[in-house]
């Protein structure tokens, strides 16, 4: 892909909202992980998140958490621009409004009374986060909603591009997660949740940190941007799929899937590995991703790994829209030349097999970025991303 | 965008067909099938598949009918996802505590679940991808896999979908190769929903078995539509 402009990036998460408290907040080299207060957990150990402040969301009380996390990050994306023609809606997540849904549920468990309070139900589905965005921003265009577990919203980027390349005249595309009990619930019980602020690729590591987050990227023909003289952040030029097809939760130990995506992005980008200036890692700090990536990173890279880090250190993995929110910052990585640190990071785990970056962020200039995402039942998906010429 | 339906099969309340006409949807869980293919010959490396995954991987082992295809890729549409599954998962929060919630169980809270065992089952290394547009996709899903088959992305796509803990249950899939008996296209957009009937998977499944050029098309509210046409020869 050659021809799909990025021209408007809306971002909200632990760090903040916009582009700038995202650019400040990486370049810190701190992490913005918190103690949970969006709900208790019952007297288990408390772990850290990425939360973000209610104050920073749009929309109505009577919205779920996660369409409230997609206005705030569309409005911001679209920056005023009224889409013309029918365009491509697409959206990566993969609880949809669960958080509302599960109050639903502890407060009318078994109870007929229950059957009054739909509405903390009507926005469950995954879906309905598009539909209420279309709504809102009055946008016309085919939605299409991605459920591919932790690469969902990098598939929705990756899909509206291809949409632009083939002839739409704009794409929204981006994803949502936010956080709620059920997912908390289970990552604690797969062992799999950080006892600190997670830690990528370092010895000591012991599991991710969740968050919650919303990211958006406007999406345009080249030509038509540029007739319209649009800020244009990047191009979307690369995009890779794979499946593992090897377990539900754990990634192929020598990176098989990872491999394929990513030789599939950079064929589809016709970019060679040397031209890749930083990779934003899928990085959760599991012991059993990190290690896989970075033989994955090996066998693609060879012994010219560019600069590798995970943000997930200062924004934890925010699931559906952890693709998005990393796609933008790689975007940002280009937009103020510089490459963000592995937060956390003390001594790297020799089983990692590439020099990662330490946790300090680095000036330098970015033109080509590998952005990778990886999720549960062995979805891979890689973008691409590029400076426009 | 053009390929072939080369095979499919259904499931609902009412039972299960296999390249035929569909079942009827009926409401309740899916049917009996008794000659269902255990899970131990299809899928050996399944630990505890939840029964949405379980019922899913048998209905894809006939429909694929011991094929290995190389980059097989997989894409299934569904409105309600993993609406089952978080309900039983949260009931085990309830009953055991926020702490104990299984693990095997939690795996398949991600609409995108079923599709992963599906991929381990049959060693489908292609993309893997659900998605949900409401009323519109089944067909939408369709839709894509015809895209993917067209554009060269995937050699073969098992698509179709599938509702679990609704009030009407149902699994449809089609496995779309470049040529097979039936050619059909597919489309989605938005606006004016285009003239002709509109149907679902079922209706899918019941057109591509009679045999006849068929249109069908889904909608859903805010004017997003998915169509599948259907000259109806057989090649």
């Amino acid at each position: 892909m050659k021809n799909v402009a990025i021209t408007g990036i809306g971002m909200v998460s632990d760090l903040g909202r916009g582009l700038d408290a995202h650019s400040a907040g990486l370049r810190t080299g701190v992490t913005a992980l918190k103690p949970l207060t969006l709900f208790q957990t019952e007297g288990l150990q408390t772990r850290p998140v990425g939360q973000v402040e209610d104050a920073l969301l749009e929309g109505k009380p009577n919205y779920s958490r996660s369409q409230r996390l997609t206005l705030s990050a569309a409005i911001d994306a679209l920056g005023g621009f009224k889409p013309a023609g029918e365009g491509v809606i697409a959206i990566g997540s993969t609880t949809g409004g669960i958080y509302e849904s599960e109050q639903h549920y502890l407060q009318h468990r078994g109870r007929p009374e229950g059957a009054s309070q739909r509405q903390l139900l009507v926005n469950h589905a995954v879906g309905t986060i598009a539909d209420r965005l279309c709504r809102d921003l009055r946008l016309e265009g085919e939605r299409h909603t991605f459920a591919t577990a932790c690469s969902s919203s990098a598939n929705a980027i990756g899909y509206a591009a291809a949409r632009v390349e083939a002839g739409a005249p704009w794409a929204l595309a981006g994803g949502v997660d936010s956080l709620c009990r059920l997912t908390w619930a289970g990552f604690y019980a797969l062992k799999l949740l950080s006892s600190h602020a997670c830690k990528p690729f370092d010895k000591t590591r012991n599991g991710l940190s969740l968050g919650e987050a919303a990211a958006f990227l406007l999406l345009e023909p080249l030509d038509a941007a540029r007739a319209r003289q649009a800020t244009i952040y990047g191009l979307v030029s690369g995009w890779g799929l794979s499946a593992d097809a090897y377990h539900m939760t754990a990634p192929h130990p020598e990176g098989v899937g990872a491999i394929a995506a990513m030789r599939a992005a950079l064929a589809d980008a016709q970019v060679e590995p040397s031209q890749i200036d930083y990779v934003n890692a899928h990085g959760t700090a599991t012991p059993a991703n990190d290690k896989a990536e970075s033989f994955a990173l090996k066998a693609v890279f060879g012994t010219r790994v560019p600069p590798v880090s995970s943000t997930k250190g200062v924004t934890g993995h925010s699931l559906g829209a952890a693709g998005a929110l990393e796609a933008a910052i790689s975007l940002l990585c280009m937009r103020d030349s510089f490459i963000p640190g592995n937060v956390g990071l003390g001594e790297t785990d020799p089983d990692v097999s590439i020099p990662v970056m330490g946790p300090a962020p680095k000036e330098a200039k970015v033109s080509k970025v590998m952005s990778n995402s990886f999720g549960f039942g062995g979805n891979n998906t890689v973008l691409v991303l590029e400076r426009a010429p | 965008m053009t390929a072939g339906i080369s095979r499919w099969a259904a499931w609902t309340a009412k039972g299960v067909t296999i390249g035929g006409d569909p079942p009827e949807l009926a409401d309740g869980p899916l049917g009996a099938w008794a000659e269902a293919p255990p899970l131990s010959k299809i899928h050996p490396k399944a630990r505890r598949p939840h029964p949405q995954a379980r019922a899913l991987v048998q209905l894809a082992s006939v429909v694929l009918h011991d094929k290995r295809i190389e980059g097989l890729a997989l894409t299934l549409g569904s409105a309600s996802g993993s609406a089952g599954p978080d309900r039983e998962f949260n009931e085990e929060l309830t009953k055991k505590g926020l702490g104990f919630g299984g693990p095997s169980l939690f795996v398949y809270t991600l609409p995108s679940a079923p599709l992963g065992e599906l991929a381990v089952a049959f060693n489908a290394k292609g993309a893997i991808t659900t998605v949900s547009s409401g009323a519109a996709s089944g067909l939408t899903a369709v839709a894509t896999a015809i895209d993917d088959v067209d554009s060269g992305r995937a050699p073969a796509v098992l698509c179709g979908g599938f509702e679990w803990g609704t009030k009407a249950d149902f699994i449809c899939l089609f496995l779309i190769e470049a040529q097979g008996p039936v050619t059909i296209t597919g489309s989605t957009g938005y606006g004016e929903t285009p003239d002709g009937p509109r149907g679902d998977l079922l209706d899918l499944a019941a057109a591509v078995a009679s045999g006849q050029p068929f249109s069908l098309t889904s909608a859903d509210r805010l004017g997003f539509w998915a169509q599948i046409e259907s000259m109806g020869e057989m090649q």
